[in-house]
């Protein structure tokens, strides 16, 4: 007689080790803010790259970083443990981004009326040579709701569902932005076909 | 969506490996038998690896950690800085904002406390009626009132209002409780000593009553103990005091000139009549509320019309039933009970900032702000040294005095005395008179208008004078002196029988009589 092995799905009990990210955070909220220090010198190099591939420059990459901590610093007490801390600082750290952006295209608008600013720079980028910098100026130009969730998906190797949480949508959206955002990079780097092996 | 997409969407999370299994499945075997969705693949893969390849690394920040750091502890340590400084940054940011609204809106407050003034000043001011009707009002009064700046509030309870200036000119009022105002029949002297004739002193009566009417609105009072003093008052007095001594100049310059204090002798006709003027028409209707709980400076308006309409009905109502108008006539009179104001506001102490009090035993002195109401000029001489001058012009000029002994039994000494200039003639008489009582008049006497009216006397300077004479030791009974008055007026009359006897028999045997001897009856 054969018996038939009941697949029993058992949760794994959750056992943290000492310098775990939930760990630190738990010896923060109880009053250990040396372990403030560790969870920066863990993550302070992701948030610093996302902000970077965010803006697409290094102009105001520590200021925002900076600001990123700080707000998690004063609001650690409400980090509820359901996600990763990593998806948590990233949605910090994209909306942020998306602030600084936001005031940086409000700027422009009044420089572009008060200057008669030109064509923005990035039109020129054809004229590179360089592979990488053709592509990261590519991305640049893709819109902020295509671009951030490419990169994450790209770039920091987050899930779908990871990107879904740090940009509060749907993963099904995810999926579509990531596809167009793909099919825009290609229409952009079109020019380059050749070179690029597109 | 076409199919198309919805399948080259796939192939990219198929590229990313976020297909499950059934869908994974599905698109591996599209994949096979598609060479379009082959090439596609291959497309988002490539470009997949020119994203993935382009990542470059921003430059490390070797201070970043200790910038966070000093950005923490510089926020915690302004953190703490606020928390301390949130109440005195609470209170200064409404302080501000207080002060920005009160430099909007700068009369904030007066509005409210305007409202508030009125709103009480309505219980205060509800059916005030003049505290005077003409009748009330003597010549006497108005007299004394333009010399000596005194009204009688309550004669029955000694009670005056005396208007008075400091030296800076300010004015005041004060409510006196006095046992005698020390002035006396100073009206009927100053006649005398004028020596007006018959026509003369009925225009000077016709002058002084002419301002008794609008001396009627100038203190006003109601149920609520309230007193209202209109600040027209001081130019009444100043008006008053002009038209009178005017009047007086004019009927007789040469003894004006000798009673009155110079200095005042140029008065100027044209100057009066037009300050007169002004006074009686004044619109100004401001006046000062002294009530048991507060002083204060309201504007009023006395319904005079009204008043009148209500007098004419009593009047009416008079002719009809006299019982039930007299009832009419004490609603119309109100009892203000002064004293009790006074110890309330002593007790108190609340009144218009803009106000001095000052509260004794039986003086409230008001010092009254200034008004907008205007004074006319008038150069007042010193009342003082005028009061002494007409005493001493009228010192001699006292004629007639009667003196009537005590209760007693039997015959009675009465002595008259006859004062003409600096010689002065006495006649004595003993009459016979049983149950003999002295009709000693009390002050009820003086302001009681019913018995003025029976025995003939007005309540004013004769009255006063009598009152002097008599000596207050003695009971009065009204029956008994209304029937010892018959039993006088009897023996009077014998008197006269026997005096005319008397002067027969003088004219036949002039040697046997002595004038400074009592005469035998």
């Amino acid at each position: 007689m054969k018996f038939k092995k009941k697949k029993v799905d058992l949760q794994n009990p959750q056992i943290y080790s000492l310098d775990d990210d939930f760990s630190l955070i738990k010896r923060f909220i109880e009053g250990d803010e040396t372990t403030f220090r560790l969870l920066v010198q863990r993550h302070k190099d992701k948030v610093r790259n996302l902000t970077y591939l965010t803006l697409g420059s290094t102009d105001a990459v520590d200021d925002i970083a900076q600001d990123v901590f700080l707000t998690v610093y004063n609001n650690m007490n409400k980090f509820r443990f359901e996600s990763q801390f990593s998806t948590w600082l990233y949605r910090i750290t994209v909306n942020k981004c998306k602030d600084h952006l936001r005031k940086k295209r409000i700027r422009n608008i009044f420089i572009s009326i008060k200057e008669n600013e030109q064509e923005p720079v990035y039109h020129s980028s054809h004229e590179t040579k360089d592979t990488a910098e053709i592509v990261r100026k590519a991305i640049q130009e893709l819109p902020d709701k295509l671009r951030i969730p490419l990169m994450l998906k790209d770039l920091e190797g987050l899930s779908y569902q990871e990107i879904a949480e740090t940009v509060n949508c749907e993963i099904g959206t995810v999926k579509s932005r990531i596809f167009r955002a793909r099919e825009g990079l290609r229409d952009i780097l079109k020019p380059y076909e050749k070179e690029l092996m597109l | 969506m076409n199919k198309f997409y919805k399948e080259y969407e796939m192939l990219s999370a198929y590229v990313d490996g976020e297909l499950s299994n059934e869908e994974a499945k599905y698109i591996e075997d599209k994949l096979a038998v598609s060479k379009d969705l082959q090439q596609k693949l291959a497309e988002l893969r490539r470009v997949k690896e020119l994203s993935q390849s382009s990542f470059q690394k921003v430059a490390e920040s070797p201070y970043f950690e200790t910038k966070l750091i000093s950005s923490l502890n510089s926020e915690s340590a302004s953190g703490f800085q606020m928390k301390k400084w949130i109440p005195v940054l609470g209170i200064s940011l409404t302080t501000i904002v207080l002060m920005l609204f009160l430099r909007s809106n700068p009369k904030f407050f007066d509005t409210i406390i305007e409202e508030q003034k009125t709103k009480l000043a309505g219980l205060y001011t509800e059916n005030l009626k003049p505290l005077f009707i003409t009748a009330g009002l003597t010549n006497e009064d108005i007299f004394d009132f333009a010399l000596y700046r005194k009204l009688p509030l309550d004669k029955e309870r000694g009670q005056y209002l005396m208007l008075g200036s400091n030296e800076d000119g300010s004015e005041y009022f004060e409510i006196k409780t006095a046992s005698t105002t020390g002035n006396q029949n100073d009206f009927e002297k100053f006649v005398t000593a004028l020596d007006l004739s018959e026509k003369q002193k009925m225009q000077m009566d016709s002058i002084l009553e002419s301002y008794a009417e609008g001396m009627q609105e100038q203190i006003l009072v109601n149920e609520n103990n309230t007193v209202a003093i209109s600040p027209k008052l001081w130019n009444y007095n100043k008006a008053i005091f002009a038209d009178v001594m005017a009047f007086a100049k004019e009927c007789n310059g040469e003894q004006f000139v000798k009673i009155v204090p110079a200095g005042f002798h140029n008065i100027d006709q044209p100057q009066l009549v037009e300050i007169a003027q002004v006074v009686r028409t004044a619109k100004d209707s401001d006046y000062i509320f002294m009530t048991p709980d507060t002083i204060f400076v309201e504007t009023f308006r006395f319904d005079k019309e009204k008043f009148d309409d209500e007098m004419k009905k009593v009047h009416i109502e008079l002719k009809k039933n006299l019982k039930e108008a007299e009832k009419q006539l004490k609603q119309q009179d109100y009892v203000i009970k002064l004293e009790d104001n006074i110890v309330k506001l002593k007790s108190k102490g609340g009144w218009d900032e803009s106000f001095e009090v000052f509260i004794d035993t039986n003086v409230c002195r008001v010092h009254v702000p200034n008004m907008s109401y205007s004074v006319p000029d008038i150069p007042l001489p010193d009342l003082d040294e005028l009061e002494a001058q007409i005493e001493e012009a009228t010192k001699n000029l006292q004629s007639f005095t009667i003196k009537i002994p005590k209760e007693g039994h039997g015959r009675q000494h009465f002595e008259f005395r006859v004062d003409v200039g600096d010689s002065s003639q006495k006649f004595n008489y003993d009459i016979d008179i049983p149950n003999f009582k002295t009709p000693i008049l009390p002050d009820a006497f003086m302001n009681d208008s019913s018995m003025s009216e029976i025995y003939g006397f007005k309540a004013d300077s004769i009255s006063n004078m009598i009152k002097l004479l008599i000596n207050d030791s003695v009971i009065f009974n009204q029956k008994d002196f209304h029937l010892q008055m018959k039993e006088f007026q009897k023996e009077m009359r014998k008197l006269r029988e026997e005096m005319l006897k008397l002067q027969k028999n003088l004219q036949k045997e002039p040697s046997k009589v002595k004038s400074d001897e009592p005469i035998e009856i």
